[in-house]
């Protein structure tokens, strides 16, 4: 079959079935969209674990003369104190860095931090507790420092810092999620929606694939029309999801989150641009399957 | 070219079988009208022809082939050297006559030249020059069924069916449709016509094969219709 024969069918096609065209690409528009944000929202997810999971550290907290822990017996010696660094060293390179605070530092820490609050007034040197902040090659490797030294005299506590930032990223897993359900159920929704517009077109041309079918033309050359149709409102509807997408970087992340929220780092353009192709593929297949699901169904062959 | 071997057709929640036992051979180049009245079997046995169904039993062979052991993927290439031609003409409305007869050729994929200088050569064939571009809506029913014959007989079809294309016109004008089916007769392609049209039979005197309840009760070279042969 020529091109030129394809296309003018192609036009007269979507043409007369319009406000159903128009149905199936606003359709496919929403669902995509919706698996778009889901995308940048776990695009957005990997990028903040990456940049908190460098900077996290765990904290081993020595023994203060208020310690009721049951490593503790009095302050934390001078020795103990040693073999605590001596026991961070032997954990080789898992260990990428040592820094020791004292409680001096941590008091001028805690000053600057809750500057102008009163809590500051009641609070001295001594409440706050010597520790060490240690880097690792790997946050997960926080169980290896755990069991070398969770025993040894002197320490108090040891704390993952991870931990306090796993509520957090639990809560855009569940928005991910959610949003990915929100998306698998209008694609649902586009593939019925496809198959019937799919259905009421066949209908509406049985006149004239009962010729086709009369001269001999092929099952693909008459299924051909109904697939394009179908693949076209795809394409426009992902281009809209795409655009949508697009607006979300520039118009919410880039104007509105990113100022106010200097310390978290966003999705980049490239990681969105990545997520275009994706909505293009999801919206082609899911249409050309369905629409060929359907045509096996409603055009005998 | 056409074989009817034993063939029964029984339809799923029918209680008789629509064909019992046919036996029947048509040669090359025969006109044929296939007469009995509604339910007799005629469209049964065209259907089974251009493979719209398979038979229960016994097999139709058509241009050497056996119909009910074609592929499905040889159908089209099968169907390419038939014509047929229905009783309600189904011409596309919003194209034109010569688009309409075009359509035959676009859709098995002719290039734009050889549908250019075949389609004006079989318009005039059926006797329609001149209006190639008209929409079938303004035409006579008789000028559209000869837009029909056409696209039918465009691809040089070795065989043409044609389900009561004179079932919807009037006498005068289903005589034009009868001469222009003798004329494609004549070059050659074997035409089968199902027909309840007594007048059109009795004219021209072609092999009459009559059914009643999917029996063959008469097969008659240049027969009349009224023989039935109770």
């Amino acid at each position: 079959m020529r091109i030129s024969f394809v296309a003018r069918e192609l036009g007269s096609g979507l043409k007369r079935n319009f406000t159903m065209t128009l149905a199936l690409v606003v359709s496919v528009a929403v669902s995509l969209s919706l698996v778009g944000a889901a995308l940048l929202l776990g695009a957005q997810v990997d990028r903040m674990k990456g940049y908190w999971y460098e900077k996290v550290e765990v904290s081993i907290f020595l023994c203060g003369p208020n310690s009721t822990a049951f490593n503790c017996k009095s302050d934390v010696t001078p020795q103990e104190r040693k073999e605590v660094y001596e026991g961070l060293k032997s954990l080789g390179s898992t260990v990428q860095s040592i820094f020791y605070e004292s409680s001096d530092m941590a008091y001028a820490r805690f000053k600057e931090q809750f500057k102008g609050s009163a809590i500051v007034d009641n609070v001295g040197p001594d409440a706050l507790p010597q520790s060490f902040r240690v880097k690792l090659d790997n946050p997960d490797n926080f169980t290896l420092v755990d069991a070398a030294l969770a025993a040894t005299p002197g320490v108090e506590s040891i704390q993952d810092q991870r931990k306090l930032l796993s509520r957090f990223f639990q809560i855009l897993n569940g928005l991910q999620t959610f949003a990915l359900a929100v998306a698998s159920a209008m694609l649902l929704v586009t593939v019925l929606l496809v198959m019937n517009t799919v259905r009421v077109a066949a209908f509406a041309r049985r006149r004239e694939t009962s010729i086709m079918r009369a001269v001999g033309a092929s099952n693909m050359s008459i299924r051909l029309p109904f697939i394009l149709e179908a693949l076209t409102a795809a394409v426009f509807g992902a281009g809209l999801a795409s655009l949508g997408v697009l607006s979300i970087k520039k118009y919410f992340i880039d104007a509105r989150l990113a100022p106010d929220y200097t310390f978290i780092a966003f999705v980049t353009w490239s990681e969105v641009i990545a997520i275009i192709p994706w909505l293009f593929l999801i919206g082609v297949l899911t249409t050309v399957l369905s629409s060929s699901v359907s045509l096996r169904r409603y055009l005998r062959g | 070219m056409i074989r009817f071997d034993h063939v029964s057709k029984q339809y799923k929640n029918s209680p008789r079988p629509a064909l019992d036992d046919v036996d029947l051979t048509i040669n090359q180049g025969e006109f044929v009208f296939l007469v009995g009245s509604s339910g007799s079997g005629k469209s049964s046995m065209l259907r089974l022809m251009v493979k719209e169904e398979k038979p229960t039993t016994g097999t139709v062979t058509v241009n050497d082939v056996n119909v009910a052991k074609l592929r499905n993927r040889k159908v089209p290439a099968f169907r390419r050297k038939l014509g047929i031609v229905f009783q309600d003409f189904r011409l596309l409305p919003n194209k034109t006559v010569f688009e309409n007869v075009a359509f035959g050729m676009e859709v098995i994929g002719k290039s734009r030249r050889e549908i250019r200088a075949r389609v004006p050569e079989v318009l005039e064939l059926v006797g329609l020059e001149g209006k190639e571009k008209r929409l079938p809506s303004e035409l006579s029913g008789g000028e559209q069924q000869r837009v029909a014959v056409a696209r039918a007989f465009v691809n040089n079809p070795s065989l043409l069916i044609a389900d009561e294309p004179t079932g919807n016109l009037d006498p005068s004008t289903s005589v034009g449709i009868m001469k222009l089916l003798d004329r494609i007769n004549r070059t050659g392609t074997t035409i089968i016509m199902a027909t309840h049209d007594v007048a059109i039979v009795d004219q021209m005197r072609k092999r009459i094969i009559q059914l009643d309840s999917g029996h063959i009760v008469r097969d008659q070279e240049r027969g009349i219709y009224g023989d039935a042969g109770h």
